[in-house]
């Protein structure tokens, strides 16, 4: 896609049209230059077709959840079985089928307790990378970043094989594994999605800490304030906001994440994603659809609360 | 939060690199570092190579050739789709603006996983496209799209399309409209401020997109294996494989360390294009 023939039509021509103020017609119009005419309408179209394109398998989703038929492939009637159907395992509702609960639950349970480790060890780290000069700072930073952008099966499997050899070292070594903390289960995944959610937390808190100035803190100080008060006067408010944000992303990613857990846990455990790969492996089944399902409904619950908070909060002040 | 990135995060790196120069157990899965025991292939050796010699072979660089392709295709195809998108998003006023930005986020709302397994239903012999396309009578028998190289490009632009719209979305809407309007005061065409000027100012944008979207897809391994149906093979799914199927940790360990290669490249180009372009 080479514009450079085009522009060179498109110079003379368009001052002639909007400079001139009356419409005339060009001789000789290139495809490009017609495409040029009606941006608008072109960009508009495309962008409607692109929304499409990432909204369609959400919408099929959505619908086939209420589908009677247990193939997904052709619409056949209203139902809610797959919500609160009984049935034997992999045709009853979700409502109604224990593994997906527990499943949920796991889930929930490791996104909180992840949310909570990431936020406040992201949130000193973000800390101690803004406020404080170290010789080793640019590792630390480059640590973080890297994290965030490699591809995730690498820092899984080589969180997994850490994990390996650390509890093989505790037996050999220590004749005692503290409880097989360190073999693949929950505790495993949880460590992994606090290293994972770390840097996320880091980046948010940090933005908003280089935003705040300095002086706000210098003045506490200057009041008398010890250390710490201002710490949880000052600054802390300060940054909440974005410690918030970076809880939100935090939660939203390990509640999602697959691929670190896939890797960490043990044969016990089994978080909501896992469930979904199981599932989705073993072949087609509704009732994937109607999680999904509720699992869109559970998110934008989530932002139309948020949002409508953020309007009050507004309004208030 | 330093000590937790160095034990859970560095340390496990440093180990795969160790790993890698192990090779496979006999009677287990657990890898035996050449360095503390005896034999491989009744040789005695020190510091073993032999995962990476395994991958000389024609399998693995079929793969890293599929890799490169789908790197290269799903960032290119991301671009050109995306940039239009984001182009006409930033010339919206107000809460539009914001409602279309929210749009793009709907697909994070619901997980990654079920989105991939969304497309099976798509793309299935007896799936809604087959089914259109025969309605409309343009085939007459079902094609064959799942488990093909096409659907797990299309697999992979649908994931990451949203993640090179936000990045060329910021940039592109921070650039003055002003600009464009002198550019036309000046006899610039549509087209000619548009590669004079929207797509240079935007290049910050373009640049952060394509890390987002190449340097996860050289890795990736549920797209291809979900609808390529462990028939598209590559980089990150042999990973995946060596340490599920395989159980060849040495291997895996091996292949991982290529890929954070060509990751820390990647990273490494984007790096100095940064450095390149003040601010």
């Amino acid at each position: 896609m080479s514009p450079a023939t085009p522009a060179r039509v498109d110079c003379s021509e368009e001052p002639l049209v909007d400079g001139g103020g009356v419409r005339r017609r060009a001789p000789r119009m290139s495809v490009w230059t017609r495409l040029g005419r009606h941006t608008g309408l072109a960009l508009g179209l495309w962008a409607a077709l692109v929304f499409g394109f990432l909204f369609l398998p959400i919408i099929v989703l959505v619908v086939f959840s209420f589908n009677e038929q247990p193939l997904n492939v052709q619409w056949t009637g209203f139902t809610w079985h797959w919500y609160f159907g009984e049935g034997s395992a992999g045709k009853m509702g979700v409502f109604r089928d224990p593994v997906i609960q527990k499943a949920f639950f796991t889930s929930l349970e490791i996104a909180v307790f992840s949310t909570i480790g990431g936020v406040v060890l992201g949130t000193l780290g973000a800390l101690a990378l803004e406020r404080y000069e170290f010789r080793t700072k640019n590792l630390w930073d480059g640590m973080n970043y890297v994290k965030m952008v490699i591809a995730e099966v690498v820092a899984g499997v080589s969180t997994l094989l850490f994990f390996v050899q650390v509890n093989q070292l505790m037996i050999d070594y220590l004749g005692f594994n503290f409880w097989g903390i360190l073999s693949p289960g929950f505790y495993t995944v949880l460590i992994a999605h606090i290293a994972w959610n770390i840097p996320f937390v880091v980046v948010i808190v940090r933005a908003r800490l280089r935003g705040l100035s300095r002086s706000v803190e210098e003045a506490g100080a200057d009041l008398f304030g010890p250390p710490y008060i201002v710490f949880f006067k000052v600054t802390l408010p300060a940054i909440w906001p974005a410690i918030m944000a970076g809880a939100l992303l935090s939660f939203t990613l390990s509640f999602d994440n697959f691929v670190t857990t896939f890797f960490t846990a043990g044969p016990e455990v089994n978080t909501l994603p896992l469930q979904i790969w199981a599932m989705v492996r073993m072949g087609i089944t509704p009732e994937i659809n109607a999680v999904s399902t509720l699992m869109i409904a559970f998110s934008s619950v989530i932002i139309i609360v948020l949002e409508l908070k953020a309007r009050v909060s507004k309004s208030i002040v | 939060m330093a000590l937790w990135m160095l034990l859970f995060f560095a340390v496990p790196l440093v180990l795969i690199l160790v790993y890698s120069f192990g090779y496979m157990g006999l009677y287990d899965n657990s890898v035996q570092l050449s360095l503390s025991t005896d034999e491989v292939n009744g040789e005695y050796s020190v510091f073993s190579l032999h995962a990476y010699r395994q991958m000389l072979d024609s399998t693995y660089l079929k793969a890293a050739w599929q890799t490169a392709l789908m790197v290269v295709g799903n960032t290119l195809g991301c671009l050109l789709i995306g940039y239009p998108v984001a182009y006409w998003i930033s010339r919206k006023t107000g809460r539009r603006k914001g409602l279309f930005i929210l749009l793009l986020m709907v697909p994070f709302w619901t997980s990654f996983l079920v989105r991939t397994y969304s497309w099976m239903i798509l793309l299935g012999g007896e799936g809604l496209i087959n089914q259109l396309l025969m309605g409309i009578g343009i085939i007459r028998s079902p094609l064959t799209l799942l488990n093909t190289f096409g659907a797990v490009m299309i697999g992979l632009v649908y994931t990451y399309l949203p993640f090179m719209i936000l990045p060329l979305f910021v940039s592109i809407d921070k650039i003055d409209t002003s600009l464009s309007e002198a550019a036309n005061d000046l006899g610039a065409g549509k087209w000619s401020t548009l590669y004079h000027v929207t797509i240079p100012l935007s290049s910050p944008g373009i640049a952060a997109g394509c890390m987002l979207v190449a340097i996860p897809t050289t890795g990736e391994f549920i797209i291809p294996s979900l609808l390529g149906g462990d028939k598209v093979v590559n980089w990150g799914w042999l990973i995946y494989k060596s340490f599920t199927s395989y159980r060849d940790w040495a291997l895996g360990s091996a292949l991982s360390n290529v890929l954070m290669l060509v990751m820390l490249v990647l990273i490494a180009a984007y790096l100095w294009y940064l450095r390149r372009t003040p601010a």
